[in-house]
């Protein structure tokens, strides 16, 4: 299987812990965004920051 | 919000599934195909020759698939270098051009994970159909001698048959629980 990658900066939860610098998406962890399309990253981000 | 190009995670991850959908998988498909043969000519040597013939034949066609979407999906990976290989220095282009071959290197890079899923479910599938196949050939036929090493071998290689997919699984098992934990975390 392709790894699941965060959509902004690929990151790899298989891989590292967290996003890599400046990723626009980091203040969410990489495991709830890893694998989802950038909409569906940032739906969620949206919804993690309120 | 700025996106740039997208990359496999490890960067080396395209060059390794290359190699299993160039060399592994044409391999393991002939292989199949050869032991099919034998199987064909020698049924009454065999315990249940056809269940082994159709786990053989669904071995070479999984992995004629895999091959075939492997090959495919190649197409549409490529990195920033490649396209200044093609277009020219990025830093020379207009910003709007950049914007769009980043663009269209994400659409693709997504194209390419998607076809390169089916790929490897294709693999997969036709390792299991391997391990079936060579444990329904190892099986002993009604009347062999010493039967007991034969189960024997049969077993071991039927192990895979589960293994795999538990070793599969496990990492999305991990993510669920992981979310999980993250959700609880989140409304608390
Ligand atoms: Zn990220």
């Amino acid at each position: 299987m392709p790894p699941r990658q965060c959509p902004a900066c690929d990151a790899a939860p298989s891989e590292r812990a967290d996003h890599y610098a400046d990723c626009p998406l980091k203040d969410v962890p990489l495991a709830q965004v890893a694998g989802l399309t950038l909409e569906q990253a940032e739906a969620k981000a949206a919804r993690w920051r309120a | 919000m700025r996106l740039s190009w997208r990359k496999p995670a490890p960067l080396n991850w395209s060059a390794a599934r290359e190699a299993q959908y160039t060399t592994a998988a044409p391999l393991l498909g002939g292989a199949s195909i050869t032991l099919l043969g034998i199987v064909i000519t020698d049924r009454d040597k065999f315990r249940w020759p056809g269940p082994t013939l159709l786990a053989l034949a669904l071995t070479a066609l999984f992995m004629v698939v895999a091959m075939v979407l492997g090959i495919l999906s190649r197409q549409y990976l490529y990195s920033r270098s490649d396209v200044e290989a093609w277009w020219g220095p990025l830093s020379e282009m207009s910003d709007d051009q950049h914007e769009e071959l980043i663009q269209d290197q994400r659409m693709h890079y997504s194209r390419y994970v998607r076809l390169e899923r089916k790929a490897d479910f294709c693999y997969l599938s036709g390792i299991l159909c391997l391990a079936a196949g060579s444990s329904l050939t190892l099986a002993p036929p009604a009347h062999a001698a010493a039967p007991a090493w034969r189960w024997f071998a049969a077993g071991t290689t039927a192990t895979l048959i589960v293994v795999l997919p538990l070793a599969r699984t496990m990492p999305y098992i991990r993510n669920v629980m992981r979310n999980l934990q993250a959700d609880h975390h989140d409304s608390t």
